[in-house]
């Protein structure tokens, strides 16, 4: 099977650039898988299901608070509480997913900023719990099962994010793949055909926004552990604003496209940031530039460049399909 | 000969206006029943009501017996109704065989799966292209739906809803925004379609011609009224359809 | 009783159902330029003029040059830009008048309270509602009563039959979107006295406004009235008996008035 030689390739070119690399670099390509896998959480809601979420915040929230919270009150395992955060978040998200989906366009993107902005709400005011706008401190990587202590290194956390990001990666693809995934880019191309065709679009959206959350979720979580830290700016509103540039930039609709821009951002936020306060409204700028000239975004771009598939800037599910009746 | 679809006294108001009034009327197995009317009849409000896009005011419809009375498009599709749009409705971004072959899905059980499925899209997949052979688009498989003629378009929604393998066929005015050309090409296939597998079809048109060739029997509207009921030779003669259709600016 | 400018915002979105992102940025920026204007003459009044005409033009200027390009795209590219224009703009503001919020006096004209009964009543309170309400009748005469109203929301409902019937859409849609401008500023520059001008203040409005027209139904004029004043009441009541959870009654509400009526206690069903 192509995608399982291209599972085991991504995990040895991960291997290899943490023998590679120097230190620096491992901790800023932590963050951009961290990021990455953000972007593409967002990524399957708004590229493959035309699902435009202006709080994709609350999922990283969500993922990280409660991830904090575990890992400053208990003693379990790294990846257990990681997964307890994913399937907290996940649960929260049926509830968000379940009003917002009463809603079409616009109206649903004002409601999942709305839930954002409430989100936020919550963790600054319940300060006894999250500890308000100080943000919960001091949070540290407990051992991974059986007390190995290989996550608490740089190298080891950052070939345990690399490997979220890739499975989360091909985990996505399969499901793009899947009978689900072909309902949902027919939402995409025109929901009221699929209702027509007798499928309860509703359920569909909120499945994907659910899977969605989670993974954003699992990059919040994979953050705290990052970062040791939790505060609400990892809630702010721009956050999400960022994350769904981060998505318009790279390419939506491609999974790949999102992590580039992820990668993207940081670079122009890290780099340029050092010459110029200015960097935010550059990259805006460039983000409405994009969206109006430059619709399939870094990825089409680099791929029309680079001539993939049948030489044309292909969707990722294009060329998937067409693998599959041939 | 089993009862398809009945509608018994449906009736549907917008606000104060009433759109049907008190419709009853049968479609039997394996015929092809003729929905005709002067512009404003009803007709397209009859359709939509019968596959649940809209509900009725008052009144029932039946399906093999089954209460099909408020029930949601989607359940009224998966009980064995499938529907054509009037405006071409299409997936632009799929190439046809993607198109017809997500309609075949829509009908299988583990449509849904998000893992796997490759017996579910295989078995779609054979579906679809048992359809495109049907109606005669093998060779336009591979090209994106966005980019075929008008007729092919037609036709291709057609594909659509028949790779469903419906009790009940709906068309909504297959023939609309077709040349002279088109329309006796697409005709030709829905005839061919016919022959080879008797189906019940509930058919929308304002194009007489075609109506004449295909309807075994024609159920007339006017001013949401049913008006005339009968095969095509009864309904030719019938002085209040002549009326109708003459008085009236069609 | 700020909410009643919110439902001026409000309204603009309901009745002539175009929704523009960045309505809350060119309020934000009409409560900037407003306070520079104050500062530069000082008049409040020639701020509350000029700003608005001001701050339309910068919208008109954007609508002209990148925003036509997009009316005849259907995915989400409008929605999407009208977002990054929100976020360049508060980048802007930022960068040209800095983090901290800005202050502004109302007139003496305006100052002072009254009393009825025991509580105070701050005039300037009163005079924005009054501001309000002027605004809303003014908006709505306009919209029902003149033939250009009638052309406003023809477009806003079926664009292309309009343009059948010969009409200059591009010149409708042109006003449409500097008067949503011009009006968001002005409420912008009348809320600084009461909450200072803030770079926070383009998400809230935003957001406050929808909810006002979740709650009141799209397309309704009353229906927004009655949704600002329910969020208004919650507002009050909220702080009063639940000061840590006002906003999440505001939420609860609207969630619940989603579930039981989703087009909106007063809306119209589209």
């Amino acid at each position: 099977m192509n995608l399982l030689y291209q599972f085991i390739a991504a995990l040895l070119v991960l291997l290899l650039s943490s023998q590679v690399l120097p230190p620096f670099a491992v901790t800023l390509l932590t963050e951009v898988c961290i990021l990455g896998l953000f972007a593409m959480s967002l990524d399957l809601m708004v590229g493959f299901a035309k699902l435009v979420s202006f709080g994709h915040a609350a999922a990283y929230g969500l993922g990280a608070y409660s991830c904090a919270l575990l890992l400053l009150h208990t003693d379990i395992p790294l990846p257990l509480a990681l997964a307890l955060a994913v399937v907290f978040t996940a649960v929260v998200a049926v509830g968000i997913a379940w009003v917002c989906t009463m809603a079409t366009g616009i109206s649903f993107a004002m409601l999942t900023l709305a839930f954002g902005q409430l989100f936020y709400a919550i963790v600054v005011k319940w300060a006894s719990v999250t500890n308000g706008s100080d943000g919960l401190v001091g949070i540290s990587r407990t051992a991974g099962p059986f007390g190995w202590q290989g996550l608490a290194s740089r190298d080891g956390f950052y070939l345990f994010c690399g490997v979220c990001l890739i499975a989360a990666y091909f985990a996505c693809r399969l499901l793009i793949m899947s009978p689900f995934g072909r309902v949902l880019i027919g939402i995409r191309d025109n929901e009221k055909k699929v209702t027509a065709l007798g499928l309860n679009t509703r359920y569909y959206k909120i499945s994907v926004i659910v899977v969605s959350y989670a993974l954003g979720g699992l990059a919040g979580a994979l953050y705290v552990a990052f970062a040791k830290f939790a505060s609400p700016d990892l809630v702010y509103w721009p956050v999400s604003g960022q994350v769904l540039i981060m998505v318009i930039l790279g390419g939506s609709g491609t999974l790949l496209g999102p992590v580039i821009g992820a990668a993207f951002y940081m670079l122009v936020e890290y780099q340029l940031g050092v010459y110029t306060d200015a960097w935010a409204l550059i990259l805006g700028s460039i983000f409405i530039l994009s969206v109006i000239f430059m619709p399939k975004g870094i990825w089409g771009l680099v791929s029309r460049l680079g001539g993939l598939g049948r030489g044309s800037a292909e969707s990722l599910e294009e060329k998937v399909a067409y693998e599959d009746r041939h | 000969m089993k009862t398809a679809i009945e509608c018994i006294a449906v009736s549907r108001n917008f606000g104060a206006l009433a759109a049907l009034k008190d419709v009853s009327f049968k479609v039997m197995e394996g015929e092809v029943r003729a929905l005709i009317g002067p512009n404003g009849a009803g007709k397209t409000t009859l359709f939509n009501v019968i596959n649940g896009t809209i509900k009725l005011s008052s009144g029932k419809v039946r399906h093999r017996g089954d209460d099909l009375t408020g029930l949601r498009g989607e359940h009224i599709c998966q009980k064995g109704i499938s529907r054509t749009f009037q405006l071409t409705s299409l997936f632009p971004q799929m190439t046809s065989f993607e198109n017809v072959s997500l309609a075949a899905q829509a009908k299988l059980s583990g449509r849904w799966f998000p893992i796997g499925g490759r017996k579910v899209l295989a078995e779609a997949g054979r579906r679809a292209n048992e359809a495109l052979e049907r109606l005669s688009l093998k060779h336009i498989a591979d090209t994106p739906a966005s980019e075929l003629s008008h007729g092919d378009q037609r036709l291709l929604e057609v594909a659509m809803a028949v790779a469903q393998r419906p009790d009940v066929l709906m068309l909504d005015e297959p023939t609309q925004g077709l040349s002279i050309d088109e329309t006796h090409e697409i005709i030709g296939r829905l005839r061919a379609l016919l022959k080879e597998q008797s189906l019940t079809v509930v058919l929308v048109e304002h194009d007489m011609d075609v109506v004449f060739e295909l309807a075994d029997r024609i159920a007339v509207l006017h001013r949401g009224y049913l008006i005339a009921d009968g095969t095509v030779g009864e309904v030719r003669g019938n002085a209040l359809v002549q009326e109708a259709y003459l008085g009236g600016v069609d | 009783m700020l909410f009643l400018l919110g439902a001026g915002l409000a309204m603009i979105f309901g009745i002539m159902r175009v929704v523009n992102f960045a309505h809350g940025a060119f309020y934000m920026l009409g409560a900037y330029v407003g306070c520079s204007i104050a500062q530069v003459t000082g008049s409040f009044w020639l701020a509350v003029t000029i700003a608005p005409l001001l701050v339309a033009g910068v919208g008109l200027a954007f609508e002209r040059s990148a925003l036509r390009l997009l009316y005849k795209r259907e995915d989400s590219a409008y929605l999407l830009v009208t977002f990054g224009l929100s976020m360049v703009m508060v980048e802007l503001v930022r960068l040209a008048w800095g983090v901290t919020p800005l202050q502004l006096e109302p007139p003496r004209v305006l100052q002072g309270a009254s009393f009825i009964g025991a509580d105070p009543v701050p005039h300037y309170r009163v005079f924005l509602i009054i501001c309000g309400v002027a605004v809303a009748l003014l908006l709505w005469s306009m919209l029902e009563r003149t033939r250009l109203g009638l052309l406003i929301r023809a477009t806003s409902q079926n664009v292309d039959m309009v343009q059948a019937l010969g009409v200059n859409v591009t010149i409708i849609r042109f006003a449409v979107f500097g008067l949503g401008c011009g009006l968001a500023a002005l409420g912008g520059v009348l809320a600084v006295p009461l909450l200072t001008a803030s770079l926070g203040m383009a998400n809230l409005v935003l957001v406050d406004a929808f909810i006002i027209v979740i709650i009141g139904g799209m397309g309704s004029f009353v229906g927004a009235i009655l949704g600002s004043l329910i969020v208004a009441f919650v507002e009050i009541f909220g702080v009063y008996y639940f000061p840590d959870f006002a906003m999440i009654l505001i939420y609860a509400i609207m969630l619940i008035v989603l579930v039981v009526r989703p087009g909106g206690l007063l809306g119209k069903e589209s």
